[in-house]
């Protein structure tokens, strides 16, 4: 069904940047600039979060409650023959789902960026591009087809660009900022090449079956369902140029945009940009863009099963390499960044294995203790003058209790304690892993076994290092002043030059983040209000926000039913397994109505997904999972306390605090032979040599030419009159030829 | 022998010879003038011995007109011959190269 | 028959003086030959029934034409040709060229006396005065004004070309130059 208010919801934030574009540049050196651009920047998503809320439960029914979803035709983009692309929104259950959250997530990081960026020469500019990621994202979620949402990919791709690279004198901000654009380029020729795939199997690119105009639109996915058949789970699928092919390749967009093995090194270079860019961009939303894209395309997964066999285990492989690296980095958003690919690897595993609603429920979560951790880790950086690195921080639990008391709750989050929200979705994901057998559409899993016990020990590894993290940062002694091994002693600068600065005196501009050398008498303290209520709120979501969705061997232990809501408002964007779900117990049908009958009906009709969970062998082997790995997050704490409590810096192994040496791996076999070929063979064989040789050549060949006819001119007259004289002899010589034959 | 036509045709392309050698090989800008003036006198013969022998009045017509040009090329001709001789103080038309190249 | 005497005596002082006029160095000489071929050819004419053509003929080329160049000759005070130091080679070209051209000549009388030719008509004569004038002056009325005004042209252009400009006037003239120069 139809409702325009859809629109709002992407044009708002939209509107938001071009007003502080334009209006902000000039109100720059006025003092109510940053108010100005503030009030705009979270005025504006604050009104896609209350339009999106509004109709994701409320508006005809509310979007994540009814079967179908609303839709918004904007205006009709390209229609040619077959192939028809609108630019239209659509709201289901599952952009609703992403919708809510990312706009409030959103929200909630611009007010905290109004309080960091205080004070910063381009902060109009930085919420111009913020709104405008704001747009993208949006754009790229309520899309109602493949089309608009590669138009929203490629957006945040950009807005990813303008924002690690804000701070544009800072040379490691340029070349990070350069470096995510190309990795995500990369990625994108494999979202183009599935898209034209998808359009060449299937005839379609929408989302949802749909009448524009009176002409039935028909959805990929459904298409899908009713038309073609499981490929077989082979290697050779791949390049079959059929539905598996479709998935490899919108993987490798995915793997470009959230940061998965092989394109993963753009983000831990991207915490060049400000903080709160970090958690928006790189934690709470674009990098879940590839998770969407997964899950939405699940129709076309679930008949891929090399895919989805290939998508897991590279989920699984990246989450251990990231754990691995975190525990040994120290720079408190580089242990964030590796940490958030190491928590997408989760998110695909996931999807790889079959619980695609798992996945999303985890991205949820993930974007609640994620954005909490990283605008805590903002705040702390605030706190401490903008320094980095933990190793000078140490017991700042003292001087910034919220900042503290709401760390911990995200740290809790992400080891998986119950009741944060990161145990339930983390412990889901590893009970489904292990059980992959009974999920996976073409069983069994080959490998789920060893996947299982990967993922346990990326659980294990990620307590160990947040441990580390929350040790080196908040408990301990403080070390504000100690020289760190290698660096000279750093005169102390002026106390009061960052946080309220403007134009400094000797030239540097105050957009960027220096690490002077904190003064004798520094002490760290709390970040204002608008900094510190995103943290409280977001502190709140993490502790309770996994509730939504606890499975049912968690509830039914405490006698409730099966209060998954999470599960149930997803379950219809999960298309029909095929015919190899088990059976459902005779229970389900006498569940509750508030559960959607799934919209094809092949098997008889119910969720397998949900169908497995309830069945006494299978509950129990969840709880039985559910406390193992309870256990091993509290194993994981107590190894990172023993570990670092007593040595908070204690050396990591240099391979892991050199990335496995994998950007220079890149380099040295990737980039530079592609720079040399470029300039030495390109550029200066191809470019300079050949073509400036043709040009240049026959500009040469011409000059020659026409110093040889230049002879002619010798400038006598006498010459020019025995020249013309010619020329009449030869008209002549014409006329007699012809009267010589004539004559005879 | 009544002289035909293709005498005077003879006589005139024999003058038109002279004059055109004549305007190669002359280097005084003034005799190269009067040997133009030569090969327009020729034209003029042939005009004439064609009107004579078609009955046409069309060629003493346009020899007419040929005259009359003939007169204000010299007039002109002259005058740029004589401002030229002011700048150089020589005719020699081959002094006259500034076109060279 | 006493046409061909006629005909071969005024030819024969054409070419002699044609010949002459380019021979000699010195350009008065060159000038009385000049003469010399027209006379000669105004003869011719009157042999042909022209007698318009022939009058206006000694009359102009003769008598204005040659007058200037004589007049232009004495003013410039000319010396003989000097010998020929540069572009030797045109010597040669220029022979070649005319032999080519002597031989297109002959060419064209044979072709001419091959070719069916109807003798002069002797009653009938187009040359007259009155012909003349009564075509120029109805058929060819446009074309003799227009040589009326070029004629003007060419005083015009004559007398500007010569004129030799005083101090004063030269600046102005000069600078009416640039102006038109660098306003372009």
């Amino acid at each position: 069904m139809e409702n325009n208010l859809l629109s709002l919801i992407i044009f708002a934030p939209l509107a938001g940047a071009v007003i502080n574009w334009l209006i902000g540049g000039y109100l720059k050196d006025k003092p109510y600039s940053e108010m100005f651009s503030g009030v705009v920047a979270c005025g504006t998503i604050a009104i896609s979060t209350i339009v999106a809320f509004y109709i994701a439960f409320f508006a005809n029914g509310g979007a994540l409650r009814i079967d179908q979803p609303i839709l918004d035709h904007i205006w009709t983009w390209v229609q040619v023959g077959n192939f028809r692309a609108d630019f239209g929104l659509g709201m289901d259950r599952l952009s609703g789902v992403y919708a809510c959250f990312v706009t409030f997530v959103g929200l909630l990081i611009h007010i905290f960026a109004t309080g960091y960026m205080h004070g910063d020469k381009g902060f109009y500019r930085f919420f111009a591009y913020l709104n405008l990621f704001m747009f993208s994202m949006l754009t790229l979620v309520l899309a109602d087809n493949f089309l608009l949402m590669f138009v929203g990919w490629e957006g945040v791709g950009l807005c990813s660009y303008l924002l690690i690279g804000y701070y544009i004198k800072r040379d490691e901000a340029r070349s990070a900022a350069k470096k995510a654009f190309v990795m995500n380029r990369i990625g994108d020729w494999g979202v183009l090449m599935g898209i034209f795939l998808i359009f060449t199997l299937t005839g379609t690119i929408s989302f949802y079956d749909k009448i524009v105009d009176g002409q039935q639109v028909q959805s990929v996915f459904t298409f899908v369902a009713t038309h073609m058949s499981a490929d077989p789970f082979t290697w050779g699928a791949i390049f079959a140029g059929g539905l598996t092919s479709v998935g490899v390749l919108l993987f490798i967009g995915a793997t470009g945009k959230s940061a998965q093995i092989p394109l993963l090194t753009w983000l831990p270079d991207a915490m060049a940009g400000p903080t709160p860019v970090s958690a928006l961009i790189h934690a709470a939303t674009m990098v879940t863009a590839g998770v969407y894209l997964v899950v939405r395309a699940n129709a076309i997964y679930q008949f891929a099963p090399t895919a989805m066999w290939i998508i897991a285990v590279i989920g699984a492989a990246t989450a251990l390499f990231a754990a691995t690296i975190a525990i040994a980095q120290n720079d408190i958003k580089k242990v964030l960044a590796y940490s958030t690919v190491s928590q997408l690897g989760f998110m695909f595993l996931a999807a790889g294995v079959g619980a695609f609603v798992v996945a999303i429920f985890h991205v949820m979560t993930h974007a609640f203790f994620k954005a909490l951790l990283f605008l805590g880790s903002g705040s702390v950086i605030h706190g401490m003058h903008h320094e980095q690195d933990m190793r000078k921080m140490g017991n700042l639990r003292k001087y910034m209790p919220v900042t503290y008391f709401t760390m911990g709750a995200g740290w809790l989050a992400i080891c998986g304690i119950p009741i944060f929200a990161g145990f339930f979705s983390k412990d889901e994901i590893l009970y489904r892993t292990f059980a992959a057998d009974n999920f996976f559409p073409q069983r069994p899993f080959p490998g789920e076994e060893i996947l299982w016990t990967i993922a346990t020990l990326t659980a294990v590894l990620t307590a160990v290092y947040m441990t580390r993290m929350m040790i080196m940062t908040f408990w301990g002694k403080e070390r504000f002043h100690d020289a760190l091994p290698g660096e000279e002693h750093i005169v102390d600068h002026g106390h009061d030059e960052h946080a309220d600065a403007d134009a400094q005196a000797a030239g540097e501009g105050d957009e960027d983040e220096h690490h002077h050398a904190l003064p004798a008498d520094f002490k760290p303290n709390e970040s204002p209000w608008s900094m510190t209520v995103p943290l409280v709120v977001l502190a709140v979501l993490s502790t309770f926000g996994g509730l939504v969705g606890i499975p049912y061997a968690m509830s039914s232990i405490f006698g409730g039913g099966d209060v998954n809501v999470f599960e149930h408002t997803l379950e219809p964007v999960v298309a029909e397994e095929s015919e190899h779900a088990v059976h459902e117990t005779p229970a389900m049908e006498a569940r509750g109505t508030d559960r959607s009958p799934a919209p094809i009906a092949k098997a008889p009709a119910a969720e397998p997904a949900a169908v497995e969970v309830h069945s006494p062998e299978v509950v129990a082997k969840e709880r039985g999972l559910a406390g193992l790995s309870t256990l091993l997050a509290a194993v994981g704490i107590g190894i990172g306390f023993l570990m670092f409590w007593k040595t908070p810096l204690r050396h990591m192994p240099r391979i892991l605090a050199e990335k496995w040496r994998l950007d220079e791996f890149y380099n040295g076999y990737i980039v530079d032979p592609i720079t040399r070929l470029s300039r030495d063979g390109l550029w200066k064989g191809f470019d300079l040599g050949f073509i400036d040789g043709i040009v240049n050549g026959i500009g040469h060949f011409v000059i020659e030419l026409s110093n040889l006819f230049r002879s002619i001119q010798v400038g006598f007259v006498r010459s020019y009159a025995a020249i013309i004289l010619l020329g009449a002899l030869v008209v002549l010589g014409y006329f007699i030829y012809f009267g010589l034959k004539l004559v005879g | 022998m009544e002289p035909s036509l293709a005498s005077y045709l003879g006589l005139s392309g024999i003058l038109f010879t002279i004059g055109a050698v004549g305007v190669i090989f002359k280097r005084n800008a003034i005799g190269m003038f009067m040997c133009i003036e030569l090969m327009l006198n020729a034209v003029n013969l042939t005009f004439v011995a064609f009107s004579r022998y078609y009955g046409d009045v069309n060629g003493q017509l346009f020899v007419f007109m040929v005259m009359s040009v003939a007169a204000a090329e010299a007039a002109v001709g002259l005058g740029i011959i004589i401002a030229f001789f002011r700048n150089s103080k020589s005719v020699d038309v081959d002094d006259a190269s500034l076109m060279r190249n | 028959m006493a046409s061909t005497v006629f005909f071969f005596l005024f030819a024969g002082l054409a070419i002699a003086s044609a010949i002459s006029m380019v021979y000699h160095r010195n350009p008065l000489y060159g000038a009385i030959s000049l003469v010399g071929v027209f006379i000669s050819l105004s003869c011719i004419y009157i042999t042909l029934a022209a007698p318009f053509i022939a009058a206006v003929q000694v009359l102009i080329y003769a008598g204005a034409i040659m007058v200037l160049v004589v007049f232009v000759i004495m003013l410039l005070n000319l010396d003989d040709d000097k010998p020929l130091d540069r572009l030797r080679y045109l010597y040669a070209v220029g022979g070649g060229l005319g032999v080519i051209l002597l031989a297109q000549t002959f060419f064209i009388f044979y072709a001419v006396m091959k070719a069916p030719n109807h003798a002069a008509d002797q009653s009938e004569t187009v040359g007259n005065t009155l012909n003349l004038g009564s075509a120029m002056y109805t058929r060819y009325l446009l074309p003799v004004e227009i040589v009326g005004v070029m004629l003007l042209m060419a005083i015009i252009g004559a007398v500007i070309l010569v004129r030799r400009l005083n101090q004063p006037q030269l600046e102005l003239v000069v600078e009416q130059e640039h102006e038109r120069r660098h306003e372009a």
